[in-house]
C-alpha cells in the first residue's frame, strides 16, 4: 500500500530523529510496562498471602514469633481446648525443635548465597545447649499423623520419594521421614536407623519438598518428638476458623485460653498487614510509577508528533494545495506515529523482560531483613508464617509474552491519542500561509 | 467587462469573475490591504498574465482563485463555483479537480520521485494505480521529462526540470485552470521562455492559464495582461 510505504520512507528519511523518538518512547513504555508487571505481581502476591493464611490463626509460645523456637511450649491440654471453641474447624498442632545430635550432618551449607545467615541453635531448656554456634540446624518437626498430606503453609507440599509417610497407627512409634537432601548427605535410606536423643529411630520414608530448607528436616509423629525431646506440649497450633469474618472473634476466644504472657496469637489479618506492607508498598509505588511512565510516554508521543508536524508544515501545505483532505494527511502522520509506537512497544517489551525483576527487587529491598528470613530455619512446617515471609522477601515477577500484546495495544492507543495533534493542526493550515516564496 | 451577458454556450462565459474582492491582513495596529475591491472577469481558454510590482497583490489574487485562502469580503466565482463560501469536502474537490498550481519554488514532495509526484493528485482522486502510472508517464513525456529522469527525486533534477514535473503534476487531474505564480522566477531566461511556451500550448487544449509575473517578456507571451498596483487592477489589455 502506497500510504504505508510512504510513511516508512518518511521515517527513514530522518533516521536520527526517528531513532531518538523510538528510543525515548521505548524507555517510557518499557518503564510503564515494568511497573505494570511489578504491580500485577504484587497484587498476585497479596492474593496468595490472603489465600494461604486466609482463616488461619497461629498460636505460638510467647516471644517465639519470628525467631527460632524459644524452647517453651504450649500445654497440650490448653491446645485441646481450642478445638472446642466456636467457629473453629480444625487445630493443627506441631512441635518443632532443632536436631542437637552429632550423628547427622546438615544438607544445607552453612554459608548460603544471597546473604542469608544460618540461624543460631536455640537456647533451650530441654535441648542440650549448642547455643549461638552458627551452623545450619537440622529441623525436627513433629506433626499430627492424622494429616497424611502435610503442607507447608507457604504452599510447599512434600511428596514421598521412597518409603511411606507415617500413619495414625504409628502416632507414638520411633519412626521418621526425612528430606531427600538430608538423606543423601547422611547416606540414609528407608530402613536406616538413626540415634535421636538416645533412641534408635527408623527412617520409613524419604520425601522431597522442592525447597532447600524443607529438605533439611526430620518429620516424626508429634508424640514421638514430644517424648524423645522431653517436650510437653506443642510449639505451634494453627487454628482454622470457619470463615474470614469470624477470625477476629476466634482470636479473641483464643486469647482467653492463652494470656499474652503465654502465647502469641497471630491472625491472618495481623500477618497480612505485617508481611503485606512491603508488598503493598511495592504495589502502590509501582502503580504510581506505571501511571507516571505512561503519562511520560504519552507526552513524548504528543511532543514528537507536534514537532514533526510543525517541521513538515510545508509538505502539509503542498498536500492540501493539490487536493488532499485533512483526513488523508492526518492518516499519513497517524501511520507514521503508529509505526514509531509499534517499534517502541517491541523494544519496550524487551526492556520489561530485562528490568521487571530488578525493579521489583528494588521496591522490596528495604524490607528484606525482616521478610528475607529463610523458611524452616526455626520452626519448619509449624512456622508457616516464616515460610510465607521467605516467599515474598523478593516479589517474583514472571513476565509473560502477553506483555508484548499489552505493549502493542498501548502503542496503538498512544498513536491514536497522538494523532489528535496533527488532525487539529492540519485542519488549521491554509496553503496560502505556508507556501509563500521565501 | 461589466456588461458581460450570460450566454447559453458556457464556453463563452468567463471562467473567473470577481466582484469587489478584498483581502485584508490584520496585524497589531495596521491593516494591509493586499487586495482592495478588485472586480474582474477572465475568459476561458486563454493565457492571462497578472503583472505588477512586488507587493501589488498578485499572489494574493492567485491564492483566492485557487482556494488556498479566503477573501475578507467580495465574491469570486470560478467555473461556476462560489469559491469564497466553500468548505471541507467541496474545497478539497475543487483543489483536486478545478485548478492546478505551479509555484515559483516548484514545491515537489522531496522524498518522492518525479513519477510519484505526478501520480499523487491522481492517487488522491482515487484513480487506479495502473492508470495513474500510465497517465503520469504520458504527462512527463508531454512536458519534456524523459524516462531516465522519471525515477529521480526532485533534488536530482535541475530547476527547469523540476518546474516541468510541477506542471505535469498540475495537469494530472486535467483541471480547466492552471495557476502559475512566478513560474520562471528561479530559472534563467532561456529555460523560462521554454516553460512559458509549454504553458502557452496548454491553452490550445482549452485550458485557462493564469500567470503572475514581474516579467514583461512573460506578459508579452500571454493573450491578456492584467496590471496590478497596490491591491487594485490598473487595467486589462488584450495582446496581439
Ligand atoms: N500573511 C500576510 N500577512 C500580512 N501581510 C501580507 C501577508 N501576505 C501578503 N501580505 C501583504 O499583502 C501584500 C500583497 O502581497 P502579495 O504576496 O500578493 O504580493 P505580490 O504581488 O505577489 O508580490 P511579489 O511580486 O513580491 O510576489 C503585500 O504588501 C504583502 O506584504
Ligand atoms: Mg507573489
Amino acid at each position: 500500500m502506497g500510504l504505508l510505504k510512504r510513511s516508512f520512507l518518511n521515517l527513514i528519511r530522518s533516521p536520527g530523529r526517528t531513532g531518538a523518538f523510538v528510543a525515548i518512547l521505548a524507555v517510557s513504555l518499557g518503564l510503564a510496562l515494568t511497573m505494570y508487571e511489578v504491580h500485577g505481581a504484587t497484587a498476585g502476591q497479596l492474593g496468595n498471602i490472603g489465600a494461604q493464611i486466609g482463616t488461619d490463626i497461629t498460636v505460638r509460645p510467647a516471644g517465639s514469633f519470628g525467631t527460632a523456637s524459644s524452647g517453651s511450649t504450649l500445654l497440650q491440654t490448653d491446645v485441646n481446648k481450642l478445638k472446642t471453641l466456636e467457629h473453629v474447624i480444625s487445630v493443627e498442632s506441631s512441635t518443632t525443635t532443632n536436631y542437637a545430635g552429632t550423628v547427622l550432618t546438615a544438607a544445607v551449607p552453612t554459608s548460603l548465597p544471597g546473604g542469608i545467615n544460618a540461624q543460631p541453635a536455640p537456647v533451650g531448656t530441654t535441648v542440650p545447649t549448642r547455643a549461638f554456634t552458627f551452623r545450619m540446624g537440622i529441623q525436627v518437626s513433629g506433626l499430627d499423623p492424622a494429616d497424611a498430606t502435610p503442607t507447608l503453609m507457604g504452599g510447599g507440599t512434600i511428596s514421598m520419594v521412597s518409603g511411606t509417610y507415617f500413619t495414625p497407627d504409628q502416632s507414638d512409634a520411633d519412626v521418621m521421614v526425612i528430606g531427600q537432601s538430608l538423606a543423601k548427605a547422611n547416606n540414609l535410606q528407608v530402613g536406616s536407623k538413626v540415634d535421636i536423643e538416645g533412641t534408635q529411630v527408623e527412617v520409613i520414608g524419604v520425601y522431597s519438598s522442592g525447597q532447600m530448607f524443607g529438605d533439611n528436616m526430620l518429620i516424626m509423629p508429634i508424640s514421638t518428638v514430644q517424648r524423645l525431646y522431653n517436650l510437653d506440649g506443642v510449639t505451634t497450633a494453627v487454628v482454622s476458623a470457619d470463615d474470614v469474618s469470624n477470625v477476629d472473634a476466634v482470636a479473641t476466644e483464643i486469647r482467653t485460653v492463652f494470656d499474652a504472657n503465654t502465647a502469641d496469637v497471630v491472625t491472618a489479618t495481623d500477618e497480612y498487614n505485617r508481611i503485606g506492607s512491603s508488598v503493598t508498598n511495592a504495589a502502590s509505588s509501582s502503580q504510581t510509577g506505571m501511571i507516571v511512565s505512561f503519562i511520560v510516554a504519552a507526552a513524548v508521543v504528543l511532543l514528537a508528533v507536534l514537532l514533526v508536524v510543525r517541521q513538515r508544515v510545508r509538505e502539509i501545505g503542498i498536500f492540501k494545495a493539490i487536493g488532499a483532505s485533512n483526513w488523508r494527511i492526518g492518516l499519513q502522520f497517524g501511520i507514521e506515529t503508529l509505526l514509531i509506537s509499534l517499534v517502541a512497544a517491541v523494544v519496550g517489551t524487551g526492556i520489561t523482560f530485562i528490568f521487571a525483576q530488578k525493579v521489583a527487587d528494588m521496591f522490596t529491598s528495604n524490607n528484606s531483613t525482616q521478610t528475607g528470613r529463610f523458611p524452616g530455619g526455626g520452626s519448619g512446617f509449624g512456622g508457616g508464617m516464616q515460610v510465607i515471609s521467605g516467599n515474598i522477601g523478593g516479589i517474583h515477577v514472571v513476565v509473560s509474552p502477553v506483555v508484548l500484546l499489552i505493549a502493542l495495544g498501548a502503542g496503538v492507543g498512544l498513536a491514536l491519542i497522538a494523532s489528535i495533534v496533527p488532525v487539529w493542526y492540519i485542519a488549521r493550515v491554509r496553503p496560502a500561509e505556508v507556501l509563500r516564496n521565501e | 467587462m461589466s456588461n458581460s451577458i450570460v450566454q447559453a454556450a458556457t464556453d463563452n462565459a468567463p471562467i473567473v469573475t470577481a466582484e469587489k474582492l478584498c483581502r485584508y491582513y490584520q496585524s497589531a495596529d495596521t491593516t494591509v490591504k493586499a487586495l482592495d475591491g478588485v472586480s474582474l472577469s477572465f475568459p476561458r481558454g486563454r493565457m492571462i498574465a497578472i503583472k505588477g510590482s512586488s507587493g501589488s497583490g498578485k499572489t494574493t489574487l492567485l491564492n483566492l482563485i485557487g482556494a488556498f485562502d479566503k477573501p475578507s469580503s467580495g465574491s469570486i466565482t470560478v467555473d461556476g463555483v462560489d469559491v469564497a463560501h466553500m468548505h471541507g469536502g467541496s474545497e478539497v474537490k475543487y483543489r483536486l479537480n478545478k485548478v492546478g498550481f505551479v509555484f515559483q519554488s516548484y514545491y515537489l514532495i522531496p522524498n518522492m520521485t518525479a513519477l510519484e509526484n505526478v501520480m499523487l493528485p491522481m492517487e488522491l482522486s482515487g484513480l487506479g494505480a495502473k492508470k495513474r502510472e500510465a497517465r503520469a508517464r504520458e504527462l512527463l513525456e508531454k512536458v519534456g521529462i524523459d524516462k531516465t529522469r522519471e525515477a529521480r527525486k526532485p533534488a536530482k533534477l535541475s530547476g527547469g526540470e523540476q518546474q516541468r514535473v510541477a506542471i505535469a503534476r498540475a495537469l494530472a487531474n486535467d483541471p480547466p485552470i492552471l495557476l502559475a505564480d512566478e513560474p520562471t522566477g528561479n530559472l534563467d531566461s532561456k529555460t523560462g521562455r521554454r516553460i512559458v511556451d509549454l504553458l502557452g500550448t496548454l491553452t490550445r487544449e482549452g485550458k485557462t492559464v493564469i500567470i503572475a509575473t514581474h516579467s514583461t517578456e512573460v506578459a508579452a507571451a500571454a493573450d491578456i495582461t492584467v496590471d496590478m498596483l497596490d491591491g487594485g487592477i490598473q487595467g486589462q489589455s488584450q495582446n496581439n
